[in-house]
């Protein structure tokens, strides 16, 4: 994947954003390469990617049980590359480390078990078989995912070990011994760090203590005197033995960690490569599931200057609708180069047609499936989403002002390599200049080899021969007595919002763009003499 | 402390926690003093904490404290860093995701008699996780060491029974003290509410709820702290109980009964004691008024232990103390361990 991409304005507008955070990865490593996801500029590495994932889905829903032991276990694989890059660089790993390179070494296996299960025909999800791995660090074979420093490591550590605890033995026999001496010449307990307090009220008790050879006198608080069983020399030999052994044991440890850990080293080249397919799986899958959630189908990539997309739809506007219950009219439109203009009723989802086409587009570009029954599209450089929707307040500019400045930017290279969208350019300004300025806009853009497309409801944009007409249907088969029973100001914009239909209609250039503002104000009971008013003074004109 | 094993032992406890009234209450010595036995018996264990424990010396007072001593193959939680620096052999059986100060939490099995360091996670299905893991890896028993005085893990969700430390660190009068003791003790106490009230509760198990003789008024509140104008409103002369998830306060109460008198007839259940934040001069208050208050589930308290010094540098007098408790605290045994001295008031 390269860098340098579609460039586009502002993929927060049209929700990108929103969409790729749909993408979920389980492990850190797909978070990573998740992150590296760019646009693409090589048509065949884009076409090649996206068989490869047309493959994966096709893989992912007929092996559903496999798909799901893989998915647990990659929720479970830690990220180890640091440890295992630090066996390469000759470091010892402690413990703790090891423990987790077997738990992850096992765990590879199992996925690579259930991977070898899927069957898998151009595109290869393979692993590595790190099973030298758990020989080296289950002596035992058992499987399991525990790990100590166990004594099949090493003969040294383990006869070392034998003797500490014979050792040990002795040593506990003797102390219990002296234990057992002074609760017989004292009557009292003797604590498991040998020692032995005593109330001071007790004074005969205490005489005894400070005279016998038993105990030794270690610290007193206002009310107690405490005690420690003196060792006799047999003790204190076998300590210093014990504790000379528990060094000889920590430097074997240490030898056998060396050992363990130079043998990783050398199998290290192919679990991190490992790490690597874990990366790509989880990532593929990830968008496998983005995919399959929101039914999105491969699309056709086309060499030519040219989008067509059949019943599209806008992810993250159509779950907000659901909401609401009401269902997303899908979207159909198929521009080339040169301008394509939607007219159509306020309210009638102009915007959203554009917001939809800028997603899909860029969806494509990223190798994603998109949402639609059909697409077709070419390879664009840059995607010019303008709406007026948002001012751009750090830069001081006020709608108009931030939109004169992109479309200035925009048309500067309105090449075959350009998509350029621009939603009602002006309509904050006065409607006689707003209307000239998208007239003479669309005049420069129609020469253009770039595709654009506008919106507008400015009466006479639409009529040129040279460009595409499209019509937003709106409200075109209801009629205001439907709404009339409503007084609620909710429920009339519940039905407008149901009975408003915005899927496109390709027209005449010469058909007349619909007015429908009038009407839209009273179904949404706007006080019946100003609609008249406004109606009347329409006549005049 | 051998009864102690044999009352766990008897009613198939699995979790068992030590509580301490405050910090250096001689938790430690009294969970040192219980491992004892069960060791003798060869009963395999299981130790975690709702903090750290066993650690040599106290981070927070900078005074000595005693280690927990296990034997070879006792299940036990720690840390990676605690691990890291660890003088004892441990196999490492399971590291977990989850995050405490001290690093990702580590279980771990004794392959010697050797001191350990415990650690564990704070909230409760922490805990309950980390039995419920060691169980399945082999323990027969889980102890929990509850840490700075929160008696929250000794909370019947997550433990089956307890075991309460008493240490002269609560006050420096004893007087105080024994009071605040004993209170704990009454509180542990509080009856069961009845088992058809339980059935009732279960499916609203988190939600405020009014039992009336035959409805149930369910109303969606995350707190019933200073909630009581609210609850007020929805107290009549039908209701029988009033069912607070979250923690009971006096202020609540308090707020209740200014509002509306009916609440004197009604019981007040609360999900387990350690939900119960009354004062004992408040919960004296709460019985003149004639309200019973009542728990979903209760707790079991299988002993209380003593620790007359506090490391501030004042002691009690062991015997006064004892004696003085036991005055107090009746049907369960007091210990003082380092003595050896076991005190049941049978009244």
């Amino acid at each position: 994947m390269k860098c340098d991409g579609l460039r586009t304005v502002d993929t927060k507008k049209m929700e990108l954003n929103e969409v790729i955070s749909m993408l979920n990865p389980f492990t850190m490593m797909g978070i990573e390469e998740k992150s590296k996801m760019s646009f693409y500029t090589d048509i065949e590495e884009l076409k090649n990617c996206f068989l490869e994932l047309e493959e994966a889905k096709f893989n992912y829903q007929s092996h559903k049980e496999e798909v799901n032991k893989v998915e647990n276990l990659l929720a479970h694989i830690k990220d180890l590359r640091y440890s295992l890059g630090c066996t390469i660089s000759g470091q010892v790993l402690n413990s703790i480390e090891l423990f987790e390179v077997k738990q992850c070494g096992l765990r590879m296996q199992q996925i690579k078990k259930y991977l070898d299960l899927i069957r898998h025909d151009n595109f290869s999800l393979e692993m590595n078989d790190v099973g030298e791995l758990i020989k080296i660090l289950d002596p035992k074979n058992e499987g399991l995912e525990t790990f100590y420093i166990y004594d099949d490591f090493s003969l040294k550590l383990s006869e070392i070990r034998k003797r500490k605890r014979e050792c040990g033995k002795i040593l506990k026999l003797e102390i219990e011994n002296l234990k057992k001496q002074v609760q017989i010449a004292f009557d009292v307990k003797v604590s498991q760090e040998h020692f032995v307090r005593v109330s001071k009220d007790q004074k005969e008790r205490i005489e005894k203590m400070n005279q016998s050879h038993l105990l030794k006198y270690d610290s007193e608080t206002y009310m107690q005197i405490q005690y420690k069983i003196r060792y006799n020399d047999k003790t204190i030999k076998y300590l210093e033995l014990l504790d000379g052994l528990k060094e000889n044991e920590e430097e074997e440890i240490f030898q056998v960690q060396k050992k363990l850990s130079q043998g990783i080293a050398k199998i290290a080249p192919k679990i991190l490569e490992n790490y690597e397919r874990i990366a790509k799986l989880d990532f593929l899958w990830a968008k496998v599931r983005l995919a399959i959630k929101m039914d999105g189908k491969r699309p056709e990539i086309s060499s030519k200057n040219y989008i067509s997309i059949k019943n599209g739809f806008h992810p993250i506007v159509a779950k907000n609708l659901k909401e609401t219950n009401i269902l997303f009219q899908p979207l159909s439109i198929t521009c080339e180069s040169g301008v394509t203009c939607i007219t159509g009723a306020n309210m009638g989802g102009k915007t959203v047609c554009l917001k939809t086409t800028a997603l899909l587009v860029s969806m494509m570009h990223l190798g994603l499936m998109v949402p639609c029954e059909k697409m077709a599209c070419g390879l664009f450089e840059k995607l010019w989403l303008i709406t007026g929707d948002e001012q751009s307040t750090k830069k001081g500019l006020s709608t108009f002002g931030s939109e004169i400045s992109e479309v200035k930017e925009a048309i500067k290279t309105a090449d075959k390599n350009t998509l350029i969208l621009v939603d009602e350019l002006a309509s904050g300004t006065n409607p006689e200049e707003g209307q000239a300025l998208l007239m003479a806009l669309k005049d420069y853009l129609k020469r253009c080899p770039a595709i654009s497309i506008l919106t507008t409801h400015y009466d006479g944009i639409a009529n040129d021969s040279m460009i595409k007409h499209y019509q937003v249907r709106g409200l075109e088969n209801t009629s205001i007595e439907e709404v009339a029973n409503l007084n609620d100001e909710n429920e009339r914009l519940v039905w407008l919002k149901k009975h408003m239909d915005y899927s496109l209609k390709e027209v005449d250039t010469f058909a007349d763009v619909p007015k429908d503002a009038l009407r839209i104000a009273r179904m949404m009971g706007l006080e019946e003499s100003v609609v008249k008013a406004a109606e009347t003074i329409l006549e005049k004109k | 402390m051998k009864r102690v094993l044999k009352h766990i032992v008897d009613n198939h406890y699995k979790n068992i926690s030590v509580v301490g009234l405050s910090k250096n209450a001689g938790k430690t010595v009294a969970l040192n003093g219980l491992l004892e036995y069960f060791f003798e018996a060869g009963i395999r264990l299981g130790l975690t904490s709702s903090g750290r424990d066993g650690e040599r010396k106290d981070v927070l007072t900078n005074t000595e404290k005693p280690g927990i001593f296990v034997v070879k193959g006792t299940l036990f939680s720690t840390t990676d860093a605690l691990y890291k620096k660890a003088k004892y052999p441990a196999e490492i059986l399971y590291i977990g995701e989850e995050k405490t100060p001290l690093g990702r939490v580590l279980l771990a099995r004794a392959m010697e008699d050797s001191f350990i360091e415990i650690a564990g996670l704070q909230s409760n299905s922490g805990l309950n996780f980390l039995c419920d893991k060691m169980i399945s890896l082999g323990a027969n028993y889980c102890f929990i060491d509850g840490s700075i005085n929160r008696q929250a893990s000794a909370s019947p969700q997550i433990s089956d029974a307890c075991i309460l430390s008493v240490g002269a660190a609560y006050s420096r009068s004893m007087d105080k003290t024994v009071e605040i003791a004993a209170h704990t003790v009454n509180m542990f106490r509080i009856k069961e509410v009845n088992s058809e009230i339980r059935k009732v509760l279960l499916p609203v198990f988190n939600k405020c709820c009014f039992i009336e003789e035959k409805e149930v008024k369910v109303i969606e509140q995350l707190t019933a702290l200073n909630a009581g104008a609210n609850m007020a409103k929805e107290i009549n002369s039908k209701t029988k109980y009033v069912y607070i998830p979250g923690a009971l306060v006096f202020n609540t109460l308090e707020s209740i009964l200014k509002k509306n008198r009916l609440l004197k007839q009604c019981t007040i259940v609360v999900q387990d004691p350690t939900k119960i934040f009354l004062t004992p001069k408040e919960y004296l208050w709460v019985q003149k008024q004639g309200i019973e208050i009542q728990v979903f589930k209760e707790m079991k308290l299988l002993g209380v232990t003593i620790n007359p010094y506090a490391p501030a540098g004042y002691f009690y007098n062991g015997n006064a103390f004892m004696e003085m408790l036991s005055k107090r605290i009746s049907r369960v045994p007091i210990y003082d361990i380092i003595r050896n001295e076991v005190i049941v008031n049978e009244m």
